[in-house]
């Protein structure tokens, strides 16, 4: 393969009719409609990118299921992580099935939806974490600014544990809060070693989202967790809410552009490859 | 904790945290600050979740201002709120006679009282510069008060500064340079006359409704109220007593305090003992209570000071506190305060 690899370590494929994506709606009218391979592929021919990491988008094993037979049949998606019931009694079972086919490389339980914050330090939930390990499997982590807190408390517990903590854990960028969000993120950059994705900013950014409202967000997430430990996503389809495909991928270039060219390299495919073993 | 709770300005659309950053230590007032604990204090501020930094051109002849702009540059500028004052020149002189008053350590300039418009476009102009920022939401007119100029020479003062900051202010609010302009004083009276002859958004009234003067409580705080003028109390320790109580070298209003002061500050701390509460604690919350203020402003020198001040602001007070200080007749009896 000519060049450096170019992976999106984020996006999403649902078909409706499925009927377990509980978040989405009809008032999100632009992405209330399928998004399978065939909407994806031309504009990744358009963007140069080579490889996915399709992600879970509904809160149950049958969707893992749905995205790794997908996967099986779409040479571009290079990896899926899907999500099991990590505090369930018979998570360990479940997860062992689900590592058993080749694109599984991550779980990502919905953190952000479940109502306790505490959720994620619950005995059960830490057992289903060392199950992932266990497996070889990387941890998505779907958090807010809320949960940064008890995030770096739950990994103490797992140092072993890969973590890819989600779109730069959603900073209130349209609200202007900076400050907590910055002091948590360094706390959890200096503490672990998980990466973070640089993706979904934009959606947090709101409509009148640009370059240079997302720097100060992207710069501080590049200065705490160092360009290893950064790894690009789209979040497409959600990303078309506010951006085209193309227009991310072009300001999240514009945002690196101060970086070297082998340190863009790594956080636009090498990072992902190491944290999901792709 | 973690967060800090915010509130609307007056009729402006800004959103101030309760707690503002006063930038006046960040100039070397009373002694100097290293760059390096000057940053981190802002910094600490900002993770904290404050949103609020006042500043002035004479806060150490530009250094506050530059040191604050320097270490805000990496917080988007939406997550902040950002006053600064006009009034002064600073003109540039011989390094041996560098006067600051209370400032030290300072760059070789020399504040000249400056209110005409063009002085004052000159100022905002030069504070951008300092700052490196790309706007200031809020100017003050600095000290157009009986306190700084005396009383012989401060009607002159408030005409130069009606007929010239006024005007060039204004023009700035119109044209959306700046979202609100108000005036920056230690003392209230001059403020009636500011909300009769001008529009201006709010007042920044230093030191004058405390734990040691609530006479701002008569007129002042109920016309702000109805008028929809949004009110920031700096000074909520007086410049220093009702932080260290009435310790040796404790001063009122940047001076060492008098002994009536002290004696009051005394039986201030009494109190405060009795029910559990850090004088500190008590002082930084009381200005919030009134319905009309918007904010409190304390400077701070050190990350320290600011995690100091964030507990303060947040330290539980038993509402007996509050009557136990009317029933002493230490706080106006008027005075907003929870029930106990």
């Amino acid at each position: 393969m000519a060049g450096p690899r170019l992976v999106d370590a984020h996006q999403h494929f649902w078909r409706l009719e499925r009927g377990d994506y509980a978040w989405l709606t009809p008032d999100l009218a632009p992405i209330y409609r399928d998004f399978g391979p065939g909407d994806l592929a031309p504009l990744l021919a358009q963007t140069g990118i080579r490889e996915t990491v399709l992600v879970q988008a509904a809160p149950t094993v049958a969707e893992t299921q749905f995205l790794l037979d997908v996967a099986s049949t779409t040479p571009f998606v290079a990896g899926v992580v899907g999500w099991a019931p990590l505090d369930a009694p018979d998570a360990a079972d479940i997860v062992a099935t689900l590592a058993q086919h080749p694109a599984l490389k991550g779980l990502r339980p919905m953190l952000q939806d479940i109502h306790d914050p505490d959720w994620m330090l619950r005995a059960p939930v830490g057992q289903g974490l060392r199950t992932v390990e266990a497996f070889g499997l990387a941890f998505d982590a779907l958090v807010r600014p809320a949960h940064l807190r008890n995030l770096r408390r739950l990994l103490a517990n797992h140092p072993g544990l890969r973590v890819v903590v989600d779109h730069g854990a959603k900073p209130e960028i349209a609200a202007g809060r900076f400050g907590p969000w910055a002091a948590d993120i360094r706390g959890l950059a200096e503490e672990t070693r998980a990466w973070v994705k640089l993706s979904g900013l934009v959606t947090e950014a709101g409509p009148d989202w640009s370059v240079e409202r997302l720097r100060p967000y992207v710069e501080h997430l590049l200065e705490h967790f160092g360009p290893q430990r950064v790894i690009f996503g789209s979040d497409w389809p959600v990303v078309t809410l506010r951006a085209g495909y193309a227009e991310w991928l072009g300001a999240a270039e514009t945002l690196l552009a101060g970086l070297e060219r082998e340190t863009r390299a790594r956080i636009m495919g090498l990072n992902a490859v190491e944290a999901y073993r792709l | 904790m973690g967060s800090l709770a915010s509130r609307r300005l007056g009729r402006t659309g800004l959103l101030l945290t309760e707690l503002g950053f006063g930038g006046a230590p960040l100039g070397n007032l009373f002694t100097p600050v290293l760059e390096a604990a000057a940053r981190r204090a802002v910094t600490a501020a900002v993770e904290a979740g404050v949103g609020y930094f006042d500043t002035a051109p004479l806060y150490g002849h530009g250094l506050s201002e530059s040191r604050l702009g320097e270490a805000l540059r990496a917080t988007p500028r939406e997550a902040f709120v950002l006053s600064t004052k006009v009034g002064r020149r600073l003109e540039p002189c011989d390094p041996r006679t560098v006067d600051g008053g209370a400032y030290v350590d300072l760059p070789p300039f020399r504040p000249v009282f400056d209110y005409s418009y063009d002085g004052v476009l000159r100022s905002v102009a030069t504070s951008l510069a300092r700052l490196g920022l790309e706007r200031i939401d809020i100017l003050f007119i600095h000290d157009i008060d009986v306190f700084t100029h005396g009383a012989a020479l401060q009607p002159e003062r408030y005409r130069e500064a009606l007929a010239g900051a006024y005007p060039a202010l204004d023009r700035l609010r119109r044209e959306g340079t700046v979202r609100a302009i108000g005036v920056g004083v230690n003392e209230w009276q001059v403020c009636l006359r500011c909300a009769e002859d001008a529009d201006f958004d709010c007042f920044l009234l230093a030191g004058r409704y405390s734990l040691l003067d609530q006479r701002a409580l008569d007129m002042f705080l109920p016309l702000c109220a109805r008028r929809g003028i949004g009110v920031i109390i700096g000074g909520p320790f007086n410049s220093g007593i009702l932080a260290t109580g009435a310790v040796p070298g404790a001063t009122y209003d940047y001076r060492p305090a008098p002994a009536e002061i002290r004696a009051r500050t005394r039986a201030l701390e009494r109190i405060c003992r009795a029910h559990g509460t850090p004088l500190g604690a008590a002082a930084l919350q009381f200005p919030l209570f009134h319905p009309a203020v918007a904010a409190v402003i304390a400077g701070m020198r050190s990350a320290d000071e600011v995690e100091h001040n964030l507990a303060l602001l947040h330290h539980p007070i038993p509402g007996g506190l509050w009557r136990d200080l009317k029933a002493e007749g230490l706080v106006h009896p008027g005075a907003p305060t929870p029930a106990g």
